[in-house]
């Protein structure tokens, strides 16, 4: 692969700057924060995003192919654009953050979090993964719990706690089983290692670590047998921190399986063809259960979170076939991050940072806050996959592709197709209640001007993304 | 194949581990559970060290600062658990579905 190697720490500070950027805001938010400027450190927050994400621009823009350190980090396109997608809904729920959060250390927590997230995709070695994972992740837990006198919060804290604690453990045993059957951590020497012929027992460990690594990743991803956290968790804790955790938090898990898969374990799958057919029944479930349970809910946070478990569903379609389908996970994982996002905000908006959030909520939207209504219209339906919108091409695409790739691929498209059709009932649900004007209506929509900035940035970027897929496509991976 | 018995040898205290994660309702003991299980794995990367050089020992010390930092957080929020509901019973810890209903 012709890329550039290099060890110089000037043009790594350089290549790096969209996280080194968010490294540097973390301390300055983290003091001004101390002296209890909220709006100033807000404003601050901004800034260093919005830097950070334009810097990433500036890289896409640029095809920047880099590797660093003996192949530890890369900057490439599959890096850039999962950079985008991430840093995108950290900004939308930066914005949805309350006073009561931002009194806390809610903001310098959330771009360290962010940083880590960032590493992750970025890495091409293990271990590096595994720390810059625990980085991501530690700061995602103190964020769940800063209503802490809260039960729900506390609650949704512990959950979150005690499953992130278990994936920790899978993570470091799979870590354990590949280090000492191979002897190597990076992914360069694990794919060279795959390839030799393996004897049958080391054959067979390999493959339990990999599966172990896997689980660990599907826990943070929500895959179905994995998800029961990520339901209480996102309903208990504050909605700002849920639009994180449903966007960036989970995309790192499922960013992180699709760059292990299509690179270090890729061999994996003619060595062992059984290996696809795990993911496929992982995939099923995922798409399958939480789409059916949605059906009937009555709370607008956990319905989101039943949303979102069913696209990391769609999602684990690229685990199957990731040799196929990898280039068009970028673009999804980009309108999913804004529209799963925005949703949280709106929902933040109507109905504050508690976990109470029933339907009623919804009814008249229409009538007293306009802009939230369209908004949250606007997401679902791209969320759904009905046509105008991002979601709907990127559904579409993958689809295609996933069924293009072999006839395992036709079955799954099928489900997932159908299993769109059923989600388009739930999503309709609620764009419906909007609608509905009922007197004494329990809305009371706290309209701010960064919100409502917010919401018409996303829908313009949910309405023009549809046109230019090909952008945010994964185009190559370094490693 | 050193390696796998590096390997095999520490299954049993890991399975106590993940044994205690599971079973236990009191959150402190889930936390001692997890070190417990943690250490399996950690006994398991430094005798794998010895097989295939100094790589492991780096991993085993950045693991032993990771379940170091989870036990901190864990105690942490067996206390406030304390407070806040006056028990540390992880089976008490149910109002979200309560709510639902």
């Amino acid at each position: 692969m012709p890329a550039l190697i290099d060890q110089d720490l000037y043009s790594f500070a350089y290549y790096f700057s969209p996280i080194i950027t968010l490294l540097i805001g973390a301390i300055i938010v983290a003091l001004i924060t101390l002296v209890k400027r909220i709006k100033l450190a807000k404003m601050i927050s901004y800034i260093f995003m919005l830097s950070s994400l334009s810097l990433s621009f500036y890289f896409l823009s640029r095809n920047v192919e880099v590797l660093f350190f003996n192949n530890l980090i890369s900057v490439d396109n599959f890096s850039i654009v999962s950079w985008i997608a991430l840093i995108v809904g950290a900004i939308i729920s930066l914005a949805a953050l309350s006073e009561e959060l931002l009194k806390r250390e809610a903001q310098p927590l959330l771009l360290l979090s962010l940083a880590a997230s960032l590493i992750v995709v970025s890495t091409r070695d293990l271990i590096l993964l595994f720390l810059a994972i625990e980085a991501s992740v530690f700061p995602a837990y103190v964020l769940v719990a800063q209503f802490k006198r809260d039960y729900f919060s506390l609650e949704a804290t512990i959950k979150f706690f005690i499953f992130g604690v278990l994936s920790t453990l899978l993570f470091a045993y799979g870590l354990a089983i590949t280090y000492g059957i191979s002897g190597s951590v990076s992914f360069l020497s694990l794919y060279n290692y795959f390839e030799k012929s393996l004897l049958g027992s080391e054959k067979s460990f390999i493959i339990l670590g990999i599966l172990l690594i896997i689980a660990s990743l599907g826990i943070k991803s929500t895959l179905v047998p994995l998800h029961v956290w990520a339901i209480d968790a996102y309903q208990g804790s504050p909605t700002s921190i849920a639009a994180y955790l449903s966007s960036t938090a989970k995309l790192t898990g499922i960013i992180a399986i699709a760059l292990l898969l299509s690179t270090a374990f890729k061999p994996i799958f003619y060595l062992e063809p059984w290996f696809r057919y795990i993911l496929a029944i992982l995939a099923l479930i995922t798409m399958i259960v939480p789409n059916v349970v949605a059906l009937v809910q009555r709370n607008i946070k956990r319905l989101l979170a039943y949303s979102s478990v069913a696209h990391a569903g769609y999602m684990a379609l690229v685990f199957v076939f990731p040799s196929e389908t990898l280039p068009l996970l970028g673009f999804y994982v980009l309108t999913y991050s804004i529209a799963k996002a925005v949703s949280f905000l709106v929902t933040n908006r109507i109905s504050g940072e508690g976990s109470e959030s029933p339907y009623e909520k919804l009814l008249a939207l229409f009538k007293i806050d306009p802009l939230a209504a369209t908004t949250f219209t606007v997401a679902l339906l791209s969320l759904a996959g009905i046509p105008p919108f991002a979601g709907f091409m990127a559904k579409f695409l993958l689809f295609l592709n996933v069924a293009f790739s072999s006839i395992l691929g036709v079955y799954l498209a099928l489900v997932a197709l159908i299993m769109s059709g059923v989600s388009v009932y739930y999503y309709a649900y609620l764009i419906r209640l909007e609608v509905i004007i009922e007197k004494n209506s329990l809305l009371k929509s706290n309209k701010t001007l960064e919100t409502d900035i917010m919401m018409i940035i996303s829908i313009i970027a949910l309405l023009l993304l549809t046109f230019f897929p090909s952008y945010f496509y994964y185009q190559k991976i370094l490693f | 194949m050193n390696a796998i018995i590096a390997l095999i040898a520490v299954l049993p205290l890991l399975l106590i581990g993940i044994y205690g994660i599971l079973a236990r309702r009191h959150l402190i003991r889930i936390i001692i559970s997890i070190e417990i299980a943690m250490s399996a794995v950690i006994l398991s990367i430094g005798t794998l060290a010895t097989v295939k050089g100094s790589l492991g020992e780096v991993l085993g010390v950045l693991v032993i600062i990771i379940i170091a930092l989870e036990a901190a957080l864990g105690l942490a929020l067996a206390i406030e658990m304390d407070r806040t509901y006056g028990s540390v019973d992880i089976l008490e810890i149910r109002k979200l579905k309560e709510e639902e209903k």
